[in-house]
């Protein structure tokens, strides 16, 4: 089959995937990791607080209770003030406003505060890689607006990525191996590569829209522009009257009994203005939440229409279930961290592809190797410290991602340095299994805690299992006196 | 039974991913049915999925679907090379260059596209014959795609001054269209 792509083509298509490649390198791989581990956050919290009461069953005088428990401990309500219900991932309620944040009893009475561990490090590091929150956001939306240029100049570049879809070969070089193991990984990934980095730079890439947008169509006023694409809040003057929570579930489940609300929102209590929103998912549809609208005494009054609302509306609220996997059962988010695991590879054998092209070896390789398996190391660490030691999660990721650095850099042998971080990794994931059921020795943390147990129980082995039958690679030389340096 | 009924999507897509490993690349009629075959079976199996789920997740379940089962066959028919060693290349435009042309390539595929994209999605967007919060939908959806070409035609193309004269005009052009 003739090809439409010239020669020259192909060469300017695999220098821009180089280039880009290798500029998104590092981000690229800590945000897939990050994300990988992201997908399953609902279940890292529960096991993060693991004595916090776990129960589905909640009904209006539970929800009353946590809201007047709430304004008891703070003294006021919150303008928003949520109560997140029990779902599948976390069948556990919390009431949270103004940065205020407990779990709830069963009865509704508040339990224990909800801490600001290893997840929310976590999900901190894949949202905004702990830069500030705009900055950082759009950090993020440029790496995902990256990874699509990295599909499209990989599918310009590599003319036979479809041709050879079905045959791995490892062995050989170790380019060519990990070639192979890049090509086959992308293209049957591409769907979701593709999703990812759409859903990806949409959250990021949204703020200097909205803003230049602001600008030019509304006077440069981002609320009005918010209202015109989510839908606008109601806007009420009416007598205070007191909350009554049973009603408007009453109302919501006769009213609606297909959906299944998943948090309820009490907006502005205690004012005129003062009305309650149910969020609720819909069977069969993507959209995070319909948002139902009752007066505080359970008068239905309309949806924000994001489930039968404009098309945009509708495509604009499905991003964040796609890009995190958060629907379905549990096999969902099992196979979004199986295929965010492959990307994560993808993002690794692609700066190993060019590690092994360039021949000679120099600092890169030590760095390289310090992020790859210096950073799972670092999470598993600092989960520990967090969980454990009740140490900062972000401090004890810092401090081991940068004395994975100093140790690669220190030994200049970036093949024996990724082993033993592999071990030290290994060992890590079994402490803090381990470490768990000594710190939590209660016999309602068993459950979580075993479960988990036998996933870290069963990564540890896997990494293991690379150890030992990953092959001895020649030594390679310095750089400096590589073929490629000669010449230039 | 039930469990039957929720796992045949799955094995149709199975199936879809076998027929075109067995087909694949290969000149015999015979072969080339398999192809259409493969797209009945996956139709098959999103037809199945939505009647369970929904349309939204049956074509997000069968793509999933696809990728694993197609990784699954892949790894089942590894192959191992000999060990043979080639001589390491790299891609000649990127090692020569100086560091001041990496830094204006950074420059001129970083924020100049990030502004350009910007304000050319919002301009073209603003012409299409749709409601204005729909504009801007289609437009959070089409800025990462118009930042990614843009990037990938800077980062491929050996002239960096044309490629940034051509970013600055249509940056200009598109501002004054939408601020004068």
């Amino acid at each position: 089959m003739k090809s439409f792509i010239s020669p020259a083509q192909l060469k300017s298509s695999l220098d821009a995937h180089s280039i880009i490649g290798l500029c998104a390198g590092g981000l690229m791989y800590l945000i897939c990791l990050s994300g990988t581990l992201a997908v399953f956050a609902d279940y890292f919290e529960r096991w993060e607080q693991p004595l916090v009461a776990e129960f589905s069953h909640y009904d209006g005088q539970t929800i009353t209770t946590a809201i007047e428990g709430y304004r008891q401990r703070t003294g006021q309500f919150a303008d928003s003030l949520y109560v997140v219900l029990p779902s599948d991932s976390q069948p556990r309620m919390h009431v949270s406003g103004n940065q205020k944040e407990w779990y709830l009893q069963a009865d509704g009475s508040l339990g224990e505060p909800v801490i600001e561990g290893w997840t929310h490090m976590l999900r901190k590091l894949h949202y905004y890689l702990h830069l500030p929150h705009t900055f950082g956001l759009l950090i993020t939306g440029i790496l995902g607006a990256l990874l699509l240029a990295l599909i499209i100049s990989g599918i310009v570049a590599h003319p036979r990525i479809f041709k050879d879809a079905f045959s791995l070969r490892l062995g050989g070089t170790r380019r060519l191996e990990q070639a192979d193991i890049h090509n086959r990984l992308s293209v049957w990934g591409l769907p979701f590569h593709l999703m990812i980095g759409i859903t990806g730079a949409f959250f990021g890439l949204l703020g200097p829209l909205l803003f230049v947008s602001a600008a030019v169509f509304y006077e440069g006023d981002r609320q009005a522009l918010i209202e015109d694409i989510y839908g606008a809040d109601p806007v009420l003057d009416a007598p205070v009257v007191a909350l009554d929570i049973a009603r408007i579930l009453d109302t919501q489940q006769q009213r609606f009994p297909q959906a299944k609300p998943i948090f309820i929102v009490a907006q502005k209590l205690g004012t005129a203005q003062q009305f309650v929103e149910i969020a609720a998912t819909l069977p069969g549809r993507l959209i995070y939440a319909e948002m139902y609208r009752y007066t505080v005494d359970g008068q239905y009054l309309d949806t924000q229409g994001l489930a039968d609302g404009p098309l945009g509306r509708q495509a604009v609220y499905s991003v964040y279930r796609l890009h995190f996997g958060h629907f379905g059962s549990l096999w969902v988010p099992v196979v979004y961290g199986l295929l965010g695991l492959a990307l994560t590879v993808i993002a690794a054998s692609g700066i190993n592809i060019w590690l092994a092209r360039r021949g000679g070896r120099n600092w890169i390789n030590d760095v390289w190797a310090a992020t790859v398996w210096g950073l799972p190391l670092a999470l598993s660490l600092s989960a520990f410290a967090s969980v454990m030691l009740g140490l900062s999660a972000l401090f004890s990721f810092i401090a081991t991602s940068l004395l994975a650095l100093v140790f690669c850099l220190q030994r200049g042998d970036e093949q024996r340095s990724a082993r033993h971080l592999k071990a030290a990794l290994a060992l890590s994931l079994l402490i803090l299994s381990a470490g768990f059921f000594l710190h939590f020795p209660e016999p309602v943390a068993r459950q979580l805690g075993t479960a988990m147990a036998l996933i870290l129980t069963g990564l540890a082995s896997g990494i293991l299992l690379l150890i030992k039958t990953g092959r001895p690679l020649r030594p390679l030389p310095n750089a400096e006196k590589s073929p490629e340096k000669s010449r230039s | 039974m039930n469990f039957l009924l929720s796992s045949l999507p799955l094995l149709l897509c199975g199936g879809a991913i076998l027929a075109l490993r067995t087909g694949w690349r290969k000149p015999a009629f015979r072969y080339r049915l398999l192809m259409p075959l493969a797209g009945l079976l996956l139709l098959a199996a999103i037809k199945l999925w939505a009647r369970r789920v929904g349309i939204e997740f049956a074509v997000i379940y069968v793509l999933l679907s696809l990728t694993l089962t197609a990784c699954l066959v892949i790894a089942c028919r590894l192959e191992f090379r000999t060990v043979k060693a080639t001589a390491p290349r790299l891609p000649e435009r990127f090692s020569d260059t100086s560091l001041t042309h990496k830094l204006a390539t950074f420059v001129v595929a970083g924020p100049l596209t990030l502004l350009t994209a910007c304000l050319a999605t919002i301009a073209l967007t603003g012409l299409l014959p749709i409601a204005r919060d729909e504009q801007l939908v289609v437009a959070a959806l089409v800025y990462p795609f118009l930042i990614a070409f843009i990037i990938y035609w800077v980062c491929s193309s050996a002239k960096l001054a044309r490629n940034s004269v051509f970013l600055l005009s249509i940056c200009g052009a598109s501002g004054a269209y939408l601020f004068l």
